[in-house]
């Protein structure tokens, strides 16, 4: 685990600090989205047609009139929520099947054979691939994601308990006849979780950068449910008349990718000793 | 280094053995047969016109068979036929291949311009103000999303700046001027996450190797730093850079489909996605088989570089 040091050292950089805290006011609005967006995410009104960004509509309205803004608020919750559950997925079925991974040498290269194949896909075009089976929609994106991102789950999980199957408490730990399942689940699981965090930070701003790409493609999230990628999908046939349309939500990916990253780096460097910053 | 080799290559024949049980098995996985989808009305209508047709497309044998025989086309470049056009898979693919090529192959080279030069500059500059600001560069260019750049891109240039390249489509062998005006945002575009990657490599492996003792016995030898920097220690520096600009072409290899629904560029990705919406299988299947043993083998052949590169590996 991570010794408190490392944390405090990396809360001392004001990238970190504020990358979190603009994580946790997307969050925020996410959450409290009724209370904080304007106006209805879905509520048209034919008077206010692709209005530029005023005073009524900071971020100006769509074709159907809808608030922009509104529409990125309540987004949060598609995206970052699509994001996290995918994630979510991915660490759990990739971390269990790293951690069966250490039981004997047969599973692990089973295991490693089937990974491979995953891998052997650009990790979009995988997404691309799986979309195109299941058809467009929420289910679709969630697994698309956790698809691609389970073998990466996989291989963090597996390479830390090799390593750690290395050290002294595991033999020792063996060596009082504890089960091979016993010391992975009650000794070597608590001791990979740093990886596995900064893995998981690293892997939330790639979900949101495939999430807003299947859904800017036509094959993720279907309208009028709004994603980030779906508003920027909506907006792209009227980029020259409307282009707030295309560009906000466009901001609102950029940074809490760059957020996720910013936090993922200081993580990293906080918590795993081998990529210390020269 | 042969038993590497031919390590790597039981592997990479496994692998793509998995990939295609994978991509034969996609289409089987679609939500409600193939067939009731494509005919829709019809198969509701009658049971003897969806029998027919899964008779025409062999979907009424046992998976297996359907395997075996999809699999002894693949290995003789027979990937089908379009359901919708009724051409060979593999020459649709041929065809739309140039314009996704080239695009790759710019992207690569702009970000390898930029990226090593400035990931060098931040090592040597470490702890700077300017090493600071390549840094923060880098993980903006990470972020930014593709579909999302090309967007700002084409604002910017086509609708503020009155900056047009032509709407119809210019092949690089007729028209090369106006091929290469059309591409340049594209590529500009691919390449943004991949220069940020490099930048970020080639800075971590430029200080790896800035504080090894042959840099530091040049160094004493009382060499200037210029060429300590740039022939001791960026030339054993880039060794790293390399695989990863390898490993790098193949993540474009996906960027790519994205990038040419931005610019509507007629290539590989746009044939994949107009597939997708008109749900021709053969062609998605076809387009993603062949994608995807791309990407495997370029990752073999940046191993086999990086073991060619690497005494060290060589000798093993």
């Amino acid at each position: 685990m991570a010794e408190p040091a490392s944390i405090r050292r990396a809360a001392r950089s004001p990238l970190f600090v504020g990358a979190c805290l603009v994580l946790g006011a997307i969050v925020l609005a996410g959450v409290f989205a009724d209370a904080v967006a304007p106006y209805s995410p879905t509520s048209v009104g034919a008077a206010q047609m692709f209005a530029p960004p005023s005073g009524g509509h900071w971020l100006g309205t769509d074709r159907f009139g809808r608030d922009v803004l509104s529409r990125i608020v309540h987004g949060v919750r598609v995206s970052l929520g699509i994001a996290g559950a995918s994630i979510l997925a991915a660490l759990v079925v990739g971390g269990v099947l790293g951690l069966l991974a250490g039981v004997g040498r047969g599973v692990d290269q089973l295991l490693g054979r089937v990974m491979d194949v995953f891998f052997a896909f650009p990790p979009i075009l995988l997404a691309i691939a799986v979309a195109a089976v299941l058809g467009a929609g929420v289910g679709t994106a969630i697994t698309a994601i956790a698809v691609v991102y389970g073998p990466f789950f996989f291989r963090v999980v597996r390479g830390s308990v090799l390593v750690e199957s290395a050290q002294a408490y595991v033999e020792a730990a063996e060596a009082l006849g504890a089960g091979r399942l016993v010391v992975l689940v009650r000794h070597i699981l608590p001791n990979i979780v740093s990886p596995v965090v900064v893995q998981t930070a690293v892997c939330l701003s790639y979900a949101i950068l495939i999430e807003s790409a299947l859904s800017y493609l036509g094959i993720g999230v279907q309208p009028p449910l709004p994603s980030w990628g779906t508003i920027l999908n909506e907006g792209k046939e009227f980029l020259a008349l409307a282009p707030w349309v295309s560009l906000f939500p466009g901001g609102a990916i950029v940074l809490a990718v760059l957020a996720f990253n910013i936090v993922g780096d200081g993580l990293r460097d906080a918590l795993d000793p081998r990529t210390e910053v020269r | 280094m042969s038993a590497y080799l031919a390590r790597r290559l039981v592997a990479t024949a496994l692998t793509l053995a998995g990939v295609s049980v994978l991509v034969f098995g996609m289409v089987r996985l679609v939500p409600g047969t193939v067939v009731e989808q494509l005919l829709g009305q019809a198969a509701i209508a009658s049971p003897e016109v969806v029998a027919s047709f899964r008779a025409y497309f062999g979907l009424d044998r046992p998976v297996h068979v359907q395997y075996a025989q999809w699999l002894a086309g693949v290995l003789r470049g027979d990937l089908g036929v379009s359901w919708l056009s009724g051409r060979p898979v593999v020459g649709l693919f041929v065809e739309r291949l140039p314009v996704s090529a080239e695009l790759a192959v710019l992207a690569v080279g702009w970000s390898l311009l930029l990226g090593i030069p400035l990931g060098t500059g931040a090592a040597v500059w470490r702890g700077g103000a300017r090493d600071a600001a390549i840094r923060v560069g880098a993980t903006l260019g990470l972020s930014l999303p593709a579909f999302w750049q090309g967007t700002v891109l084409i604002l910017l240039f086509s609708i503020y700046l009155g900056w047009m390249p032509s709407l119809s489509w210019a092949p690089l062998a007729q028209r090369p001027l106006e091929n290469l005006t059309m591409m340049a945002l594209p590529a500009l575009t691919l390449g943004t996450a991949t220069a940020a990657m490099i930048t970020r490599m080639s800075r971590s492996s430029m200080l790896d190797v800035l504080g090894r003792e042959y840099v530091r016995t040049a160094r004493a030898k009382g060499l200037p730093e210029s060429r300590v920097t740039f022939h001791h220690a960026l030339r054993n520096a880039l060794i790293p850079v390399v695989t990863v600009a390898g490993v790098q072409l193949g993540y474009i290899v996906g960027g790519i489909v994205v990038v040419e629904d931005v610019f509507t560029l007629p290539g590989v990705g746009r044939l994949l996605l107009d597939a997708i919406f008109q749900r021709d299988y053969p062609v998605v299947q076809g387009v993603i088989l062949i994608l995807g043993a791309l990407f495997m083998l370029l990752n073999l052949a940046v191993d086999l570089l990086y073991a060619a590169l690497d005494p060290r590996l060589r000798r093993g």
